[in-house]
């Protein structure tokens, strides 16, 4: 399986059912797998020396908010011999869990501590799921796109005190500005 | 492992210390945090700990134009600017399907080889210092600061040149730029030859280096590591030369490997890569040929000043691009520079609006701070700094 289409392919033919949706974007082909299917998936895909995508080069989160918030959790494989790329997602609600991917790839484990950090993604089967870049203590998860950027209110004169943008967000009762 | 049970007499008591070798401490490149668990001098655990230089820039790139974001970046890998910069005006260029002009090439080129030279150089002088080999960071010190210079004249900024634009440059070289940068590279084989003299073949330095925080190719693959490390290790994995962009592939330069895996096999591989960036910026030097430095579309680059004062339709281009900024089409790509750290890898979500809406960094020192809980195991507290200094972290790129 020289291209990413036979991976895709062999993947399809190995596992039915298991890619809902495949994409490609300037060169770049994108599977969509669901949670359940995800660790098959990559399994199948990692397996040498085919379909051989070994390395996974990065795993990130990207946070929408529609009708129902969720995360798409992004898998960059890199495959060491051709340097083709593929490129898995999988979508995970606020309170899902994902399966851990650590028993591939030893080194996902910070990869998977900094996503639940960000955006409050659960692993099960992770050694150890604490916060990696925020303080322990922190609540909330940055990342997350109903998660506003700052929150220190400005202190003008007069005692005057525009709302903190997590209040606007929470539609508290109004005042006079709006910020 | 070997060195510490079998060469040395060293008194074990089976006795756990716990020592934090603090986020403010000299040695460890940057605000890393260790908690290692020590029984007399040997390494039972290590864990890294990181975050002491988390600032949140992926999250502040989403409320930013595509202009806004180049300050930002180009300060997390703060000594690879440059590369950072490249990545994600690559992303950005690769997305609406620019096409930079070959000056604006070629000089993106001769900066992104000058970074790497500069911090090739710190991290040697840096290293060395670690050792208590202060004269090897004076000499590193004082080339950099000649690159140093070069990136003053040319931007106005030493470190952060900030002259990245989609598209191109904004700023063009300087009169003597180019007999200037000539002059440096004439020079700077001495000083290497310097440094290699001092310490290539240092009794001291190859004890202390070989043999320690050995990461073999399996090791890489399932930490993905990238750059020097994944080179040491045997593997010539090079972004400029399986990836290529601006021109590399036209650009004759070979990837160093060796196949220890040690601490001194990066250290060879780094040094290698210095003389390889010597070359290429002379090959670089060959090729300038007078040109425009950005792309001529006013969507996206910035009319010239000249034109304002004439042209209506140049001041409405001028005030919606520094307004509001260029708008990718919506989509998601991955782009990867090879900075002097490994792959820096920039992962661009764009919903066809003026802002990112998701940017994500591949950093490569992230996974290299991550393998460091299984490779300081069964060394000695005084191999820990050596390792970690051979696997040049820098904690703004791991923290973001």
């Amino acid at each position: 399986m020289k291209t990413v289409a036979e991976a895709v392919n062999g993947l399809k033919t190995e596992h039915r059912d298991i890619v809902l949706n495949e994409t490609e974007f300037m060169g770049e082909m994108t599977l969509e797998v669901h949670k359940t299917g995800l660790l098959d998936a990559l399994a199948f895909l990692k397996r040498t020396p085919e379909p051989g995508y070994e390395v996974l080069m990065d795993l990130t989160g990207v946070d929408y908010l529609g009708v129902v918030r969720r995360t798409k959790v992004v898998y960059w494989l890199h495959h060491p011999a051709t340097f083709q790329r593929l490129r898995v997602v999988v979508f995970v609600a606020r309170e899902e869990a994902l399966p851990s991917v650590t028993s591939l790839w030893e080194g996902a484990d910070w990869y998977e501590r900094e996503l639940f950090d960000m955006f409050g993604v659960s692993f099960e089967g992770h050694p150890g799921l604490t916060r990696l870049l925020m303080p322990d203590e922190w609540e909330g998860h940055p990342l997350r796109r109903d998660y506003p950027l700052t929150e220190e209110p400005v202190a003008f004169k007069h005692g005057v005190t525009p709302k903190v943008p997590s209040e606007i967000i929470a539609g508290k009762t109004s005042q006079k500005f709006i910020i | 492992m070997s060195r510490a049970s079998n060469d040395l007499n060293l008194e074990r008591t089976g006795e756990v210390m716990e020592l934090n070798l603090g986020p403010q401490h000299p040695s460890t490149h940057g605000v890393l945090r260790l908690k290692l668990r020590l029984d007399g001098e040997v390494v039972l655990s290590a864990e890294p700990i990181i975050g002491y230089l988390h600032t949140g820039v992926e999250k502040e790139c989403e409320s930013r134009t595509y202009l806004q974001v180049f300050p930002l970046i180009d300060r997390l890998d703060y000594l690879s600017g440059p590369a950072e910069e490249e990545g994600f005006a690559a992303a950005v260029e690769r997305l609406m399907g620019i096409e930079v002009p070959e000056r604006a090439q070629v000089i993106r080129v001769i900066l992104l080889e000058l970074s790497r030279l500069a911090s090739h150089l710190l991290w040697l002088g840096t290293s060395a210092l670690e050792l208590n080999m202060s004269s090897v960071y004076m000499y590193c010190f004082a080339e950099r600061e000649k690159i140093l210079d070069l990136f003053e004249e040319m931007s106005g900024a030493r470190m952060f040149p900030n002259c990245w634009r989609v598209g191109g440059l904004v700023y063009d070289l300087e009169e003597g730029f180019e007999e200037r940068t000539r002059k440096f590279l004439r020079e700077f084989p001495a000083c290497w030859t310097d440094l290699d003299r001092l310490l290539t073949e240092n009794y001291v330095w190859c004890e202390r280096l070989q043999g320690v925080a050995v990461i073999d190719a399996e090791m890489c693959r399932q930490f993905m590591c990238t750059g020097p490390v994944i080179r040491a290790a045997g593997v010539p994995y090079d972004i400029r030369k399986v990836y290529p962009y601006l021109g590399y592939e036209t650009y004759r330069f070979d990837v160093p490997t060796q196949t220890a895996g040690d601490a001194y096999a990066r250290y060879l591989v780094r040094m290698e890569e210095m003389r390889g960036s010597v070359s290429l910026i002379e090959q670089a030097l060959e090729r300038l040929k007078p040109g425009p430095i950005i792309v001529d579309n006013r969507k996206v680059a910035l009319p010239p000043r000249r034109e304002l004062a004439r042209s209506m339709e140049a001041v409405i281009h001028q005030f919606k691009l520094v307004s509001e900024g260029i708008r990718p089409p919506a989509g998601e790509i991955y782009q990867c520079v090879e900075s002097a750290r490994g792959e820096l890898g920039y992962y661009l979500v764009s919903d066809g609006s003026h802002r990112p809406y998701r940017l994500r960094v591949r950093s490569p020192s992230f996974p290299h701070v991550e393998v460091l809980k299984k490779v300081l195991v069964g060394l000695l507290i005084s191999d820990v700094v050596v390792a970690i200094a051979s696997m040049d972290p820098i904690l703004g790129d791991v923290d973001r």
